[in-house]
């Protein structure tokens, strides 16, 4: 695959997935990455990181995205249960 | 004919299926905890009678007491490791489900790297083999094949029948745990109250690890007979067998243990019933059986008061 292609991909697929929502089970738990922050921001950066590995290893390795998966949903509940983006918003800065 | 033979089955699987489920119901019960890694532990019980079975090449009933004991220490070391955590957050019981969803991805994944995604399956025949074993020891004779053990006329694999024996003395164990011993005492109380047991002074810690180690200490048991109760497992069968055991557990009364003896008797008949009439509707049957009772009692079969959590 050409690299600006991937490249391409990398970007609209996930503005893809936000529109028409994610397949399978991934689908319901992209909440977790604006966990209790009710962000815009939050399903958006979610979506580019899980996709962004989905892209690089999960058609070819799906059982190393899957490890991957599973141990982000554990460090995430276990250590940063309001999300990503309460790294933001615990600094006080605005996010949308 | 067919009818007696779907019954008889039934209740041997229902037995199973009772097996199945009670540990997931035990963790609920008394840590309002839903563990969706149950099935993942089932089948991981699974992978420990496929160990003893090729490895060690003795007969799969071994790896029952294997199966519990390293379950439950690995329950209680996991108990330690994510509950407490767990329990400080705003949401435990959400945030729950979330994060035992994570780990059954990673026993999903980490199995599927070391094993493959094979089917694995043992020889039927190889479950129960010190049984003739014993008896020839015993009594002298030859050691013969074990045949299908024969109920009301009917012919039934001889696993069907031990895994149904185990199970009974599994719940059996279970009830003796929780109504004759001090522990299973204090777990009731957490069961029903858990603020009024802590204020008690009960260490409310030390149940609850207690308790979720047996109940994964269960699932690995039941793990074991997976293989010949479903023919083959896969490191994916975990979220079957995750869904089957919500089901069961729901059917019987969610945080009541012994509800689901009943409840898993229920699935097995429904299980049979469809698998002998409309097999190709079996797959439903988990699914159809949960909107319905939810429909219909909230509360499960047993329950007393709809759960509030």
């Amino acid at each position: 695959m050409p690299s600006a292609f991937r490249h391409a991909l990398f970007i609209v697929v996930p503005l893809l997935a936000v529109l028409a929502g994610l397949p399978g089970v991934y689908q319901n738990h992209l909440l977790l990455f604006n966990f209790v922050v009710a962000t815009i921001c939050g399903p958006i950066v979610g979506v580019v990181i899980l996709y962004g590995i989905y892209n690089l290893i999960g058609f070819t390795t799906p059982q190393y995205f899957q490890l991957i998966y599973g141990l982000l949903i554990m460090g995430l509940v276990l250590f940063l249960p309001a999300g990503l983006v309460s790294l933001a918003t615990r600094r006080g800065w605005h996010v949308p | 004919m067919l009818l007696v033979y779907a019954l008889v089955a039934g209740v041997l699987f229902g037995l199973y299926f009772s097996l199945v489920g009670i540990g997931l119901n035990l963790v609920f019960g008394v840590m309002r905890i839903v563990n969706l890694a149950h099935g993942d532990f089932l089948m991981l019980g699974a992978f420990v009678a496929f160990g003893v079975a090729t490895l060690a090449g003795i007969d799969p009933l071994f790896a029952v007491p294997l199966a519990f004991v390293i379950f439950l220490v690995v329950g209680v070391l996991l108990y330690w490791v994510l509950v407490p955590r767990l329990r400080g957050s705003v949401n435990p019981e959400m945030l729950s489900i979330i994060l035992f969803f994570g780990l059954s991805q990673v026993i999903e994944a980490v199995t599927t790297i070391f094993f493959g995604t094979s089917e694995r399956s043992i020889q039927s025949r190889a479950l129960g083999t010190v049984f003739s074993t014993v008896k020839v020891r015993l009594f002298g004779g030859k050691p013969e094949v074990a045949g299908p053990i024969h109920i009301f006329g009917q012919g039934f694999p001889a696993p069907w029948v031990i895994a149904a024996v185990t199970s009974l003395v599994a719940i059996a164990l279970v009830y003796l745990y929780l109504y004759r011993t001090r522990l299973g005492t204090l777990t009731r109380a957490v069961m029903s109250r858990r603020d009024e047991a802590l204020a008690t002074g009960i260490d409310v810690d030390r149940v609850s690890a207690a308790a979720f180690g047996i109940g994964l200490g269960l699932a690995a048991v039941a793990g074991v007979f997976a293989p010949f109760m479903f023919g083959s497992v896969t490191p994916a069968f975990g979220a079957d067998a995750t869904v089957t055991s919500f089901a069961i557990v729901v059917l019987g009364s969610l945080g009541n243990p012994l509800g689901t003896a009943l409840g898993g008797v229920v699935y097995g008949v429904c299980y049979m019933l469809v698998q002998t009439y409309l097999s190709s509707w079996a797959d439903l049957l988990p699914y159809v059986l949960l909107i319905f009772i939810l429909l219909l009692r909230p509360s499960g079969l047993l329950g007393r008061r709809v759960r509030v959590a």
